[in-house]
């Protein structure tokens, strides 16, 4: 390659044969015979291009942020842009947990639960709240067929539990915070000192002190805030207009459903073993020849899926390309 | 070539036009004694051109089965290298075009002529007829005797950014040895590659240039290495354009 000179330089492509598949084309084209005939003498093996010369392929993340979002890391794979998005998604989920499982240890150590049950039972905690909001995210299907009250529904139940675990969470946190203030009017009481006591003091300390009761509330609401972002997140794409990702899922999810009916009518067209009169026979006749339909049917539809599924591909370089 | 056409029938008029006002003695007998000379130059020249024009039309009458038949083997390869770019890249089949040119002798000099170009089956009408040796990408890869891949949209428009100054002030040969009005009036597809082709001595040609919405991890892939030599190969076979050729495209 040339440094200076513009462009890709390379030796140049040699008159070293013809492949056969330009001499199929050659032919389909409607070549003539001496064409053809030339074509077929020059026709040379193609060796397979060692896997390290080809440019990479875009690889299925299978383990990432994108999956824990509840995306497809097949369709993923061929939409970069759509993988970030639901990376972020994925991130921003994953925040959401942690914090979770951190108020749950939290409240443990308050509680005066050893560190490794504090732990196990955070963890627990946080996947709980994960998977939780996983499954209210993954409810925001963006399909002609949702309706506008299934989605209101979702937000409205996220939002709630958003607020629900921000009350939760709060509590060992503030417990935590407040525990100097907590301690010394424990002390001053002579009561006990287990977890109820020390929830009954701080709900004192707050009640006299209005700063205390700002802060809690604060802290409220910046739990609540970070526990409802992925539905903010997943409410915003689902405002704007469907992404080639989710046509794609879309036309894979139909083509699915096509194909589990096709597969049902194929196994109820099944005839039990074995069949001896005339009129089985004609059945059976009749049987095979719907089942060969089927299998027609069903390459057909593969194939209509590869195709859709190429267009809308297409779609979004193309329309990343004028974005660009 | 227009302009050969036209200067041609305008001195073979002229010289017509002398002879028959010769004959009918017009303006008179006298104003013609002195310019014998001339009148032979004019029958000479109205005989020359009448012979030209009918050895012309024999020729390609004569050779207008090969032409034909040189224009069907090319659509065929070039079709053919078409399609395998469509399947081998995935991209939209009516955005990829592939083009032949080959080196040959105009009035101006040598000159890489277009032998034609593919383009979902529609002619193709923006690519130059001629192009000045090392001029484009084509003329480039011919002059330098090397597979050249550009970015060919990118390219034009960061240069045309850059401005007319800019452009000027590169060396011709990182300008593809365009001027600023050539640059501007180019045909723009994403990514396009030239390999030069050369003949059994080892001689460069002609050219083949494959465009398309291609990028650059494509135009310079094993596959389109392998597409550019069975194109390469076939041209190779089919040998360069027959008589008559470049008349029967320039009429």
């Amino acid at each position: 390659m040339t440094g200076d000179l513009p462009g890709l330089r390379a030796a140049p492509a040699a008159a070293d044969g013809i492949s056969p598949r330009f001499a199929e084309l050659l032919a389909a084209y409607g070549a003539s015979p001496a064409e053809l005939n030339t074509a077929r003498d020059l026709t040379i093996e193609i060796t397979p291009v060692p896997s390290a010369a080809l440019p990479p392929r875009p690889r299925a993340h299978r383990w990432d942020l994108a999956r824990l979002a509840g995306a497809d890391p097949d369709v993923l794979a061929a939409l970069p842009s759509a993988r970030f998005r639901y990376q972020t998604l994925g991130g921003i989920l994953l925040i959401s947990a942690g914090l979770t499982t951190v108020a749950a240890v939290l409240a443990g150590a308050q509680a005066g639960i050893t560190p490794v049950v504090s732990w196990l039972g955070g963890l627990l905690f946080g996947g709980l709240v994960l998977f939780t909001e996983r499954l209210l995210v993954q409810a925001y299907p963006r399909r002609a067929r949702t309706t506008a009250f299934r989605r209101s529904l979702a937000v409205k139940l996220n939002v709630a539990q958003a607020f629900f675990w921000a009350m939760v969470v709060s509590t060992p946190i503030n417990l935590a915070i407040f525990a100097p203030q907590i301690d010394q009017r424990i002390a001053g009481q002579g009561a006990h000192t287990g977890l109820l006591a020390r929830l009954d003091a701080l709900v004192m300390i707050s009640n006299e002190n209005p700063s205390v009761r700002l802060a809690s509330a604060a802290l409220q609401v910046l739990l609540a805030s970070i526990m409802v972002l992925p539905t903010v997140v997943v409410a915003i794409q689902w405002r704007a207009r469907p992404t080639s990702y989710d046509l794609v899922l879309e036309v894979k999810e139909r083509y699915a459903m096509r194909r589990a009916e096709m597969k049902e009518i194929r196994q109820v067209t099944t005839v039990p073993e074995p069949v001896t009169t005339e009129e089985a026979a004609a059945v059976r006749t009749e049987l095979a020849e719907v089942t060969k339909r089927l299998t027609t049917l069903e390459a057909r539809m593969t194939e209509e899926n590869a195709e859709v599924l190429a267009s809308v591909i297409d779609l979004e370089s193309r329309r990343n390309r004028k974005a660009g | 070539m227009t302009t050969t056409r036209l200067a041609r029938s305008t001195i073979a008029a002229l010289a017509g036009a002398i002879v028959t006002l010769a004959q009918l003695n017009l303006p008179s007998k006298p104003f013609w004694d002195g310019l014998s000379a001339l009148l032979y130059i004019s029958v000479v020249t109205v005989a020359l051109f009448v012979v030209y024009e009918a050895v012309l039309s024999c020729d390609q009458a004569l050779q207008v089965r090969r032409i034909r038949e040189y224009e069907t083997t090319m659509a065929h390869a070039l079709s053919a290298a078409v399609r395998l770019v469509v399947e081998e890249f995935g991209v939209a089949w009516d955005q990829v075009a592939v083009y032949h040119y080959q080196s040959r002798w105009t009035w101006r000099g040598k000159r890489l002529g277009r032998v034609t170009a593919v383009r979902a089956g529609a002619p193709v009408t923006e690519a130059p007829l001629r192009l000045r040796l090392g001029q484009g990408v084509p003329g480039s890869a011919f002059m330098t005797q090397e597979l050249i891949a550009e970015e060919w949209r990118d390219f034009a428009q960061q240069a045309v950014i850059a401005g007319r100054a800019a452009w000027d002030a590169r060396p011709s040969d990182q300008r593809y040895g365009l001027n600023w009005g050539e640059l501007n009036n180019s045909e723009r597809p994403e990514g396009q590659v030239s390999n030069p082709q050369f003949d059994n001595a080892g001689k460069p040609v002609g050219c083949t240039v494959v465009s398309g919405p291609l990028k650059p991890a494509d135009l310079t892939s094993q596959q389109m290495r392998r597409i550019l030599s069975d194109l390469a190969t076939t041209m190779k076979q089919t040998g360069p354009a027959p008589r008559g050729w470049w008349t029967y495209c320039d009429r």
